[in-house]
């Protein structure tokens, strides 16, 4: 009897540490209370989203939440009044897919176990911590936020963000975060919500391409299924059994494997939609797409997967640097006319979406765009849903956010008018009851088309300005003895950078690219003589110059070079 | 009453079959080409020869007088045009948007299936030169590569359409400079194992070696289970899984080679483990080793007439094919590019000259022979009833330099039309200046989508300028 009781603690023990391990019990923060100070905005248009447009209304804030929200509202004693008439406000608007407040990705410690090692694969001696292919890596840890991380946003009325590691494949753990000015700890609402997946790996090691990512990606589920069924088994009856080693990455995947954590993969054509379906069909994860350029090719269907896309609104730009417009191919040239129009494509279909900034440089940009996409088609309230509500509900948080509603988290945003009308500007944002007063922007977005978007209309320099990559660059590559001349053609997007490399070796795709403030950080595979060489090249620009390293396997060269003038702006 | 609805019954029942009968008519999708000169590739040319197509299949073949369609055929009026079975391209590394995983020596458990690039624009420049189906190899990178995949060219199409359900399932594998890095060094990284042509061998023995540990792994788990106990099933491993199926014979060997003593080695390796290799890719130096080749039973993919671009390949021959022909040898010609796998019946074309090979022979080399090394000769291959009606349309003889495909039809259907394409050109360049001047005039204002039509080819502007990006030169994959 007693030996019975203390078998069945000791498996309950061990449940529960492989749950808590696991990380599939999910904590969800509750707002907790803050400074408690108690404001009452009166004589706003109030857009609850999921109720009527309150004229002239007024709004409660109490201890975070929203206390009560109406025409006929009565102000408590206690609160500070501030007339907003002449005002309009909306919940705090949703960024639904971000890398915000992180440091730069971070080294794993040495010899942390993964599908990359030991068990997983026994294929070749390599770095035992490449990062990129830990699912155990959580973004919370990695947060380092200051009173100014976030400022960008909130002067754009984003105020909760999905946030999570970025790089390669297994990315990380992501986490719903308020965009306030707490410590990290305080402005988490849902942690974890999803394990980001990449298909892109340009690294030393196994793996070194797509079809290796395929086959990674297949290998450590099937090793989280019979890890799963290796220590159900060693629970039922440990008497006898040897015991089974404990790995982090698979147990990290634990939650995957049953559909209890997302997976969101990072996709934007219609190839990549269609094999991260097929993956997760394959081994019946619960995805999420991030990115979802192409979409609007295939829209039904997405409906009929009853797929859920986070949809960037980063749309292609054309180059800058661009010298000849004819080079471009009329498919890339339909992609960027179509890529507005793919919100209202999957609104057509009855397909989920909730919006993401897709890395704008920009964060002002990101309302901008979407007045693109209602300007493409969408309707103006589905556009306002999936920067609020929908996105709320798609993250499971619509109790506490996504509209105005009593008892929720007060996120809001206070404008001088409708929030897709380019001369609006924001005034106020409150982000957990906390207010913030917008200073005038700089730049402010209602400068009519040209400033819009770092469309081509804008000029040289605002372009340079925010997007400091883009351009077609002539680089001279010092190896030893022998100087290589080679081109980069580049196109930011956000903070993220794509194009290509051209030197005498061929010419590669950037599988990744990024752009931390003036540094370049390119990724890209060339295929040399047979062998694909994982190759990452670092620098920094100054105006129209570049200088920095190419790094593959860890051998350096020096690079440097010029942006090659825009012939056609001038 | 009862009467009454048993006449109604039998009513309805013919009724009902008068439809069916109806629709199969609508259904059956028949083409006739008549008139034409047939090449078969399998019982020598009909002059004055018909072909009648049903659902996509060949139904008959023979003299005009002979091959009679139904009324309602569609009708391709092929005077003074030849006719030769769609070719097939048993090496190739088109429309994948990857090819080599080459940081370990065995990649068995990659899958080109999961990186097929269905809008690659080199489908439509291929079916525009005859190739409607293509083997896309993994790369030669490792001694044992990744698991092939087989599609068809249809243009257009999600590649869920293109596979051919049926196909064997292939794998790479490599020996010689390649596997074992003898041309270059990556900058820091120390060198792979193998490093020389011992190497490879004792790689893939060492492969075949653990695959045999892991097919008795779970024989002993399924014995077990047949005993009644309920053992942990053992780790699925995707690596050795490919491995086994090698073994078992369910996956096909089809290895890069050069020089006549690896291929020795290999075959002498696989007889070893019980395997035969199916099929030997580039195999230059095969005509030193015909017979032994016929005697293991591999058949041979060759570059007809490429040689000394490095040191494995200087003792090739333009007279290999017929050489292992004439050996008994079943001998493919393969493009291993993009640009080759254009004009496969100007390659098959050269083996006239070298080696005396008949027209048949020489047409059988892009057609029907590597339907046989990809075990799709009942399918595809040659003109005969009853396989799909893979069919180029040639405005002349295919082995005359001044002839070109006018049509190229898979499984009945026209996936390229001459005609059609120059008409598209016109179209396509005056979408294009409208785009440009759209972004030109409106920089930031939203187009309506347009989805991709979803009917019939689009064409890249690459065609329209010939202004070629993307694709570096690579050494022979």
């Amino acid at each position: 009897m007693k030996l019975n009781k203390s078998k069945r603690l000791l498996s309950l023990g061990m449940a529960a540490l492989l749950q808590i391990a696991s990380g599939s019990v999910t904590w969800t923060g509750v707002a907790t209370a803050k400074s408690g100070e108690v404001y009452a905005l009166r004589g706003g248009t109030i857009v609850t989203v999921t109720g009527e447009v309150i004229p002239k209304g007024t709004i409660v804030i109490r201890d975070g939440l929203i206390e009560s929200v109406g025409s006929e509202v009565k102000v408590p004693g206690d609160a500070r009044v501030i007339d907003v008439t002449g005002l309009t406000i909306y919940p705090g608007l949703f960024d639904s897919y971000t890398n915000l407040g992180l440091t730069p990705p971070p080294a794993p410690s040495t010899g942390a176990g993964g599908p990359g090692q030991g068990r997983a694969f026994q294929l070749s001696p390599q770095s035992p911590a490449e990062s990129g292919l830990l699912p155990e890596i959580d973004v919370v840890p990695l947060l380092q936020t200051n009173t100014a991380t976030f400022e960008a946003q909130r002067a754009a009325g984003i105020t909760t963000a999905l946030t999570g590691p970025r790089n390669g494949v297994f990315q990380g753990r992501s986490a719903l975060i308020n965009l306030g000015v707490d410590s990290p700890d305080k402005l988490i609402i849902r942690s974890p919500y999803s394990l980001n997946v990449g298909f892109s790996s340009a690294r030393g090691g196994y793996p070194n391409s797509l079809m290796g990512v395929f086959a990674f990606l297949r290998q450590s589920l099937l090793d989280a299924n019979h890890y799963r069924e290796e220590w159900t088994r060693y629970n039922q009856t440990p008497r006898g059994a040897s015991r089974p080693g404990i790995n982090k990455s698979l147990e990290a995947l634990q939650p995957v494997i049953k559909g209890e954590l997302p997976v969101i993969f990072n996709v934007n054509t219609v190839r990549e939609m269609k094999r991260a379906i097929a993956l997760a069909e394959e081994f019946n994860l619960k995805y999420l797409l991030n990115g979802g350029l192409q979409s609007y090719q295939i829209a039904d269907f997405l409906k009929s997967k009853n797929a859920t896309l986070l949809l960037s609104l980063s749309f292609p730009q054309r180059p800058a640097g661009l010298e000849d417009a004819e080079s471009e191919s009329i498919q890339t040239l339909r992609e960027r006319a179509a890529a507005p129009g793919a919100a209202a494509a999957l609104h057509r279909a009855g397909v989920r979406f909730a919006f993401t900034s897709g890395g704008l440089s920009r964060p002002a940009d990101y309302v901008v765009n979407a007045q693109r996409a209602i300007q493409a088609g969408l309707p103006k309230e589905a556009a306002l849903k999936a920067l609020t509500i929908d996105a709320a509900v798609i993250f499971g948080v619509d109790q506490q956010l996504g509209s105005i509603e009593k008892g929720k988290i007060a996120n809001l945003v206070l404008t001088t008018g409708d929030i897709f009308a380019p001369a609006t500007i924001v005034r106020h944002v409150f982000i957990d009851g906390k207010k913030f007063d917008i200073k005038a922007p700089e730049n402010p977005r209602g400068n009519g088309p040209a400033g819009r978007a770092g469309g081509r209309g804008a000029s040289d320099a605002a372009t340079q300005a925010s997007e400091p990559a883009t351009g077609v660059w002539s680089i001279m590559l010092l190896a030893p003895g022998n100087d290589v001349a080679g081109t980069l053609t580049l196109q930011q997007t956000g903070d993220s950078v794509s194009g290509e490399v051209s030197t005498p070796f061929g010419v590669a795709r950037i599988t990744q690219g990024r752009l931390a403030g003036t540094e370049l950080i390119l990724h890209y595979t060339l295929n040399f003589q047979g062998q694909e060489l994982a190759i990452e090249a670092r620098g920094r620009i100054e105006g129209n110059s570049i200088r920095g390293t190419l790094n593959t396997n860890g051998q350096s060269y020096g690079f440097s070079g010029t942006r090659r003038p825009n012939l056609e702006s001038k | 009453m009862k009467r009454m609805s048993l006449f109604r019954l039998v009513a309805t029942f013919s009724q009902l079959l008068m439809v069916a009968g109806l629709a199969m008519a609508q259904q059956a999708n028949e083409i006739l080409i008549r008139n034409a000169t047939i090449l078969t590739a399998s019982h020598g040319t009909i002059v004055d020869g018909s072909i009648l197509i049903r659902d996509g299949k060949i139904v008959s073949v023979g003299k005009t007088a002979e091959v009679k369609g139904s009324a309602s055929a569609r009708i391709i009026e092929a005077k003074g045009m030849y006719v030769t079975p769609g070719f097939i391209d048993s090496h190739s590394h088109t429309a994948l948007d990857a090819v080599n995983e080459g940081s370990v020596s065995v990649t068995s458990m990659v899958k080109m299936r999961d990186v097929i690039n269905d809008t690659d624009i080199n489908i439509y420049r291929q079916l525009a030169g005859g190739t409607t189906t293509i083997h896309q190899l993994h790369g030669s990178a490792n001694a044992i590569g990744g698991q092939n995949s087989i599609i068809k060219l249809k243009w257009g199409r999600p590649v869920e359409q293109m596979y051919l359900g049926d196909a064997p399932r292939t794998i790479k594998f490599a020996l010689g400079e390649n596997p074992k890095q003898a041309n270059f060094s990556i900058p820091g990284q120390p060198r792979r194992f193998p490093a020389t042509r011992m190497g490879v061998e004792e790689t893939i023995r060492q492969a075949f070696t653990e695959g045999r540990e892991y097919i008795q792994q779970w024989e002993r788990y399924e014995a077990a289970l047949q005993r009644g106990e309920k053992p942990l099933p053992p780790r699925r491993d995707l690596k050795l899984e490919a491995i086994a199926d090698v073994l078992r014979g369910k996956i096909d060997i089809h290895s890069h080679c050069y020089r006549a003593d690896e291929i020795a080695m290999l075959m002498r390796l696989c007889e070893e483990f019980g395997v035969k290799v199916q099929t030997l890719q580039h195999t230059l130096e095969g005509y030193k080793v015909a017979p032994e080749i016929a005697k293991h039973g591999a058949s041979a993919s060759i570059l007809p007439d490429w040689w000394a671009y490095k040191m494995e390949a200087y003792d090739a021959i333009p007279f290999n094919a017929a050489v292992m022909t004439r050996r008994g040898v079943v001998v493919s010609i393969h493009s291993d590019s993009n640009e080759h796998a254009r004009r496969f019946y100007q390659e098959a074309a050269k083996m006239l000259k070298y080696g005396d090979l008949t027209e048949e022979e020489a047409l059988r080399l892009v057609t029907l022979n590597p339907a046989i090394q990809l075990r799709l000769e009942r399918r595809i291959g040659s003109i005969d009833a009853g396989k799909d009606a893979d069919l180029v349309l040639f405005n002349g003889h295919p082995f005359s330099i001044y002839s070109r495909p006018e049509m190229t039809l898979i499984e009945g259907e026209v996936f390229f039309d001459r005609k059609n394409d120059l008409a598209m050109r016109e179209k396509l360049t005056a979408e294009k200046k409208s785009l440009i001047e759209r972004e030109r005039r409106n920089p930031s204002q939203p187009q309506p989508t347009q989805p991709r039509s979803s009917q019939g080819p689009t064409i890249s502007e690459d065609d329209l300028d010939g202004h070629l990006h993307g694709y570096p030169n690579r050494t022979r994959n």
